[in-house]
């Protein structure tokens, strides 16, 4: 089954641009003329996407039918290097049509059988694959893993984009495989796959050994499809784009059989798909992905709904947002991202009925779609949806709800409170900071990567950078941790400084948008530059700032400095003493030992 | 007549997997496919008649559309 074909779009680079971005540079060279037909182009992009749903979220994909997709949606343009010693054609092809799902247009650029792994020819790119056969080495040992370990040094020397190594499952001993998974994890920005997982859920049809002599591979047809739904839906686009932070989720139809208005609570039933639905909701919510209910509904029904309900898996209180009555569904999406502080791209859209979908995405660009019109394939998808799984659980996913529950309680108190400094008092807000803090490196990366509004210069750092910036004799790197009496907030903020002919200069300053608002970000800047002005010897303090579609915030900071400082760039330490000598003595302040 | 139509069928799949019409001729040589083209031909064939195709035996009788179509008939009906 085939998408709409609404239309030829360009693409665009998958670096540095947003989702956001990337559609209205789209919408502007295919040349809609006014802003119902762009919106109307996004809905009927939706209903494509939704179209392709049985395809790649199916239970055993064809590789016939997924041959047969072609996008009509805007793709982001992605450059792979794959380096490699066993046949990838048996399952590129396929890769292509996931990631484009996932919203790529993936151009592979594959090496030649290299068991020497010389990494030859390095172009620019978006992201290395390498993909490895290690039957093909004679040596499977200790020593083998210390030559792998310094091939992927020497290549995260010389790039600094992201790595995915996979290594054929079943050939290498436990033991070794575990050191090797080690090793490399010590790696920034190298990422191991986890082929065995897919190898013990097909068991013995994973290889096909005798395909082997016409697809250059030991791997199956059926292992081939499903390492490349893995790759495209799974392992790639948690290194490529930020993750879904919420979903909006419809409740007639999409978590429960029948219609709560018409039927009553005693009336609706949960079909299996639609507890399975409800159970990965339930576990999404459990790492981190925040939840918010949108029904065409009255709000007694529901509350009546789930009390008579105890057989559902999702309770009313798993639902950080409600939006239950008669308005239009894309107004509440913006109200659910608005009140979980996050960009509407951040947000994906559950519901059976592809009108709602299409109006809800037409309306809200960016906003991510699922039609949850079958209970099964839904909770199938769910399971396999881009930028919702493969992330693993970071300490700021699980500090997140609890944050932003936080949250209504802090609005309440800043309003009672007669100033800033009498606010943090009442709150007992600590700051925690560290120079050069190892452990937080991907969290300072993903910093980098996620914030919009707080960000001065989105230079959008891979982790491989902030890791080499960690090491850097000239760079200083500050994590700054935030915590009150309501919550603690975990790492909120990325300072990135370099010294430059006496010159202090601050490459990005990244503050998590949970930071924002609370009174803090003159102490998060000041303390973390003055510290780093300090221990490089600077005497003068330069920000970087670039201007891009939603970081005013953190621009007019950084410009707001400088005025203060009348332009002069060795008055901007005094000035930075001057606003941290103003709230520093209302709130804690903490140095982390990273040593 | 079920070889015509089995030819029919191959020659659907060729043309999806390809992404273009096929020409009128039974005569499209594996050679004029370039490698890829050829793994997908032959792994999607397998898929849509639930027939192996991968012997070496039968390669020389693969070259051809016709002959595609001729070891399906053959093993599918077996």
């Amino acid at each position: 089954m085939s998408g709409l074909a609404v239309g030829e779009f360009p693409t665009i680079p998958a670096s540095g641009v947003s989702e956001g971005n990337a559609r209205t540079q789209c919408a502007a060279e295919s040349g809609p003329d006014s802003a119902t037909d762009v919106a109307s182009q996004r809905a009927t992009q939706a209903l494509s996407r939704a179209e392709w749903q049985s395809v790649v979220f199916g239970l055993e994909p064809s590789r016939l039918d997924l041959l047969a997709l072609k996008p009509s949606w805007p793709l982001r343009s992605l450059r792979v290097v794959v380096y490699r010693n066993s046949g990838v054609e048996l399952f590129t092809p396929l890769l292509s049509r996931f990631l484009a799902y996932a919203g790529y247009d993936a151009d592979f650029s594959i090496g030649p059988y290299d068991d020497s792994l010389s990494f030859e020819a390095a172009s620019q790119a978006d992201l290395d694959l390498v993909w490895l056969d290690p039957e093909r080495y004679r040596l499977r040992d200790g020593d083998f893993v210390e030559w792998l370990l310094g091939r992927f040094r020497f290549r995260r020397s010389i790039v600094d984009r992201p790595i995915l190594l996979a290594a054929l499952p079943g050939v290498l001993d436990s033991a070794v495989q575990a050191a090797l998974d080690a090793a490399i994890s010590e790696l920034a920005g190298v990422v191991t796959l986890p082929l065995a997982e897919l190898q013990a859920r097909l068991g013995e049809a994973f290889y096909d050994r005798d395909a082997a002599r016409f697809t250059g591979s030991p791997l199956s047809n059926r292992a081939a499809i499903e390492i490349a739904r893995a790759l495209g839906l799974v392992w790639m686009p948690p290194v490529l784009q930020p993750r879904i932070k919420a979903i909006a989720v419809d409740l007639d139809g999409t978590l429960y059989g029948g219609v709560l208005g018409e039927d009553g609570a005693d009336g609706i039933r949960a079909a299996a798909g639609h507890v399975a639905v409800q159970r990965t909701l339930k576990s999404l919510s459990e790492a981190g992905v925040m939840l918010g209910m949108i029904s065409k509904n009255d709000p007694t029904d529901v509350a009546a709904l789930f009390r008579d309900h105890p057989d559902f898996p999702l309770r009313i209180e798993d639902f950080a947002f409600s939006a239950v009555g008669w308005g239009s569904k894309a107004a509440a999406v913006r109200g659910m991202a608005g009140q979980f502080r996050i960009a509407p791209d951040a947000v994906l859209m559950v519901d059976d009925n592809p009108g709602e979908i299409a109006s809800a995405a037409g309306a809200v660009p960016g906003l991510r779609t699922l039609l949850a019109a079958d209970p099964d394939d839904a909770a199938r998808a769910l399971t396999w949806y881009p930028g919702l799984v493969g992330y693993g659980v970071g300490a700021a996913d699980l500090v997140r709800a609890a944050d932003l529950g936080a949250a209504a309680e802090r609005d309440r108190i800043a309003a009672e409170a007669t100033d800033t400094s009498a606010y943090l008092r009442s709150l007992d807000v600590k700051l925690t900071f560290a120079v050069d803090p190892v452990r937080h490196r991907h969290r300072l990366h993903e910093l980098s990567m996620k914030t919009n509004q707080f960000n001065t210069s989105l230079a959008r750092l891979p982790e491989a950078e902030v890791g080499r910036r960690i090491a850097a004799e000239d760079c200083r790197v500050i994590s700054v941790s935030l915590a009150d009496r309501l919550s603690d907030s975990g790492v909120v903020a990325s300072i990135q400084t370099r010294l430059a002919s006496r010159t202090l200069v601050v490459d990005e300053i990244a503050i998590s948008c949970r930071a924002l608002g609370r009174g803090v970000e003159d102490l998060i800047v000041g303390i973390s530059v003055l510290k780093a002005a300090a221990e490089l010897g600077a005497c003068r303090v330069r920000f970087v700032a670039v201007e891009g579609p939603r970081n005013d915030p953190g621009r007019e900071y950084a410009d707001g400095l400088l005025k203060e400082a009348e332009a002069d760039e060795g008055a901007v330490i005094a000035c930075l003493r001057s606003r941290v000598a103003r709230v520093r003595g209302q709130v804690r302040v903490d140095w982390e030992d990273v040593s | 007549m079920v070889e015509g139509l089995i030819e029919a069928r191959v020659r659907c799949v060729m043309s999806t997997v390809l992404d273009r019409p096929l020409d009128g001729v039974a005569s499209d040589a594996q050679g004029s496919w370039d490698s890829v083209d050829w793994i997908n031909i032959l792994l999607s064939l397998e898929e849509a008649f639930a027939v192996e195709l991968r012997y070496l035996d039968d390669w020389e009788r693969i070259d051809t559309i016709a002959g595609i179509s001729e070891v399906i008939a053959r093993r599918t009906a077996c």
